[in-house]
């Protein structure tokens, strides 16, 4: 056996030269495009991290825009149901309102008419009743009706204070109202027992007013002395709208 | 039929004073075969692996990840070293299959070179790790007794290295010739297999002994061990 230093020589230079070749050709080039792919995978995933944070992010962001768009949507429809309920309210107030002011006017309206028919029909039975009692005195006989009346009004006269009498005396021109014309005698027997009421009297005049009925009233330009029918019948009449005043305010 | 010596270089030719032998022209045979096809393979190296990227990133990983387990080290820098060992290796024990080449491993000159850089390697890889003085301290560890031992060690298993890979490689190629030429034309396919296998374990044997070899200079200049699953590319 013999070692052929050359060949082993060669041969050592050789293996030493095939490790530089395939580091140069084969491991450098493997193990760079390993690594290019690591690191461009380690990029990628980096990206896709990025990627999937942006995309949890834009997702939160649009959630939280959705929500607002969703409250802001509730508030604002919250919102306008209130005021439509507000106006619907104060229109509903403003009807009634109104409705029970005309019906309040409608009733007034009809209590005012209720009222004016009511007086209508007073005045008319008043001056029905004036007509009737006047159709009725008719019968009787003046001169007894005339005496009774004027001693009556006389009577008033008489509970007069003495100043109104002593005023209605001197109250000219004094006019003595009747619902129909006296004679002579009966005007100078009135004329006489008047001035024994009321001394001092100036001559008065005789007026007729078929609107008294029966009766008798002293008219002076100052003072009134009433003791007629139709005195009696204003003064009921007046009764009678005075209890009908009291009624309504009652 | 007349069989040479295995133990014998075979002179081709020469260059000037240097004579040519078969082994080393069959070497760079195999030099320009290697360099020519990974030339060829990793000129379109891209993200998106082809087939062939895909099959040459498997190889490299593999290697990659057999020296980060044995060595338990970073395998970059001992890639190239090691990688390129048991692929001449693989590619050289194989190289027996086509008609007329005797593979270089079967004389001892190539592996008795293989075996040299295997221990200038060592050296190496220990100085640079360890400095001078750790390297030559590590001599005596455990014991100060135990460095004519080590020293005595750090040449055999390397002429281990050596005979191991001689001795397989040889043997299986004089079986082979010798059954050839006695029995016909077929009847070595058997044994060609089982060279073929055989041509395999020896390159992968030659790669991890280089490996612990190498992973044991260095061994004190790595006390912690790194993890077994790191990444090549990290």
């Amino acid at each position: 056996m013999r070692i052929d230093w050359w060949t082993l020589a060669l041969q050592a230079i050789n293996v030493v030269i095939l490790v530089w070749l395939l580091a140069r050709f084969l491991f450098r080039p493997v193990m760079g495009a390993i690594t290019a792919r690591q690191t461009a995978m380690d990029q990628l995933l980096a990206d896709a991290e990025s990627a999937k944070a942006a995309a949890l992010k834009l997702e939160a962001d649009l959630k939280a825009q959705t929500d607002a768009f969703a409250a802001d949507g509730e508030a604002r429809r919250s919102a306008l149901l209130a005021s439509i309920e507000a106006e619907r309210s104060r229109l509903l107030d403003a009807a009634t309102i109104e409705t029970d002011a005309k019906a309040k006017q409608a009733l007034a309206s009809v209590e005012d008419a209720q009222k004016g028919m009511a007086t209508q029909l007073e005045e008319n039975a008043a001056v029905l009743a004036g007509q009737m009692a006047s159709a009725l005195l008719r019968r009787l006989p003046a001169a007894g009706t005339t005496d009774m009346m004027f001693t009556a009004l006389l009577e008033r006269v008489e509970r007069l204070p003495v100043e109104e009498r002593r005023a209605l005396a001197g109250d000219t021109p004094l006019a003595i109202v009747t619902p129909a014309a006296l004679d002579g005698e009966t005007q100078a027997r009135c004329v006489q027992k008047l001035e024994e009421a009321l001394p001092g009297l100036a001559a008065p005049n005789f007026t007729v007013d078929p609107a008294l009925i029966a009766g008798f009233e002293l008219h002076g330009p100052h003072m009134l002395v009433r003791n007629s029918w139709r005195a009696d019948l204003d003064t009921q009449l007046a009764a009678l709208k005075e209890d009908d005043h009291a009624g309504l305010r009652g | 039929m007349k069989f040479a010596s295995p133990l014998e270089s075979h002179i081709l030719f020469t260059i000037g004073p240097v004579p040519i032998s078969q082994p080393v022209v069959t070497t760079w045979g195999i030099m320009a075969v290697l360099t020519i096809g990974c030339w060829l393979l990793t000129r379109r190296l891209g993200l998106r692996p082809t087939r062939t990227q895909a099959a040459l990133e498997l190889v490299v990983e593999v290697i990659a990840r057999q020296i980060r387990e044995t060595m338990d080290a970073e395998p970059r820098p001992y890639l190239p070293l090691i990688g390129t060992l048991f692929i001449f290796l693989l590619v050289a024990n194989w190289s027996s299959l086509l008609p007329g080449v005797e593979p270089p491993t079967a004389a001892l000159e190539t592996d008795a070179a293989l075996a040299l850089i295997v221990f200038g390697a060592t050296l190496w890889f220990g100085v640079r790790a360890l400095g001078a003085r750790g390297y030559l301290r590590s001599f005596a560890q455990p014991s100060i007794l135990l460095v004519p031992l080590n020293l005595v060690e750090l040449f055999t298993r390397s002429f281990s290295l050596m005979v191991r890979l001689f001795g397989n490689v040889m043997s299986g190629v004089f079986m082979i010739g010798v059954v050839l030429s006695l029995a016909g034309l077929l009847v070595p396919i058997p044994l060609m297999a089982l060279e073929m296998l055989t041509g395999a374990v020896q390159a992968y044997i030659f790669g991890a002994l280089a490996m612990v070899f190498i992973g044991s200079a260095i061994s004190e200049a790595n006390p912690s061990p790194k993890a077994p699953n790191h990444e090549v590319s990290s």
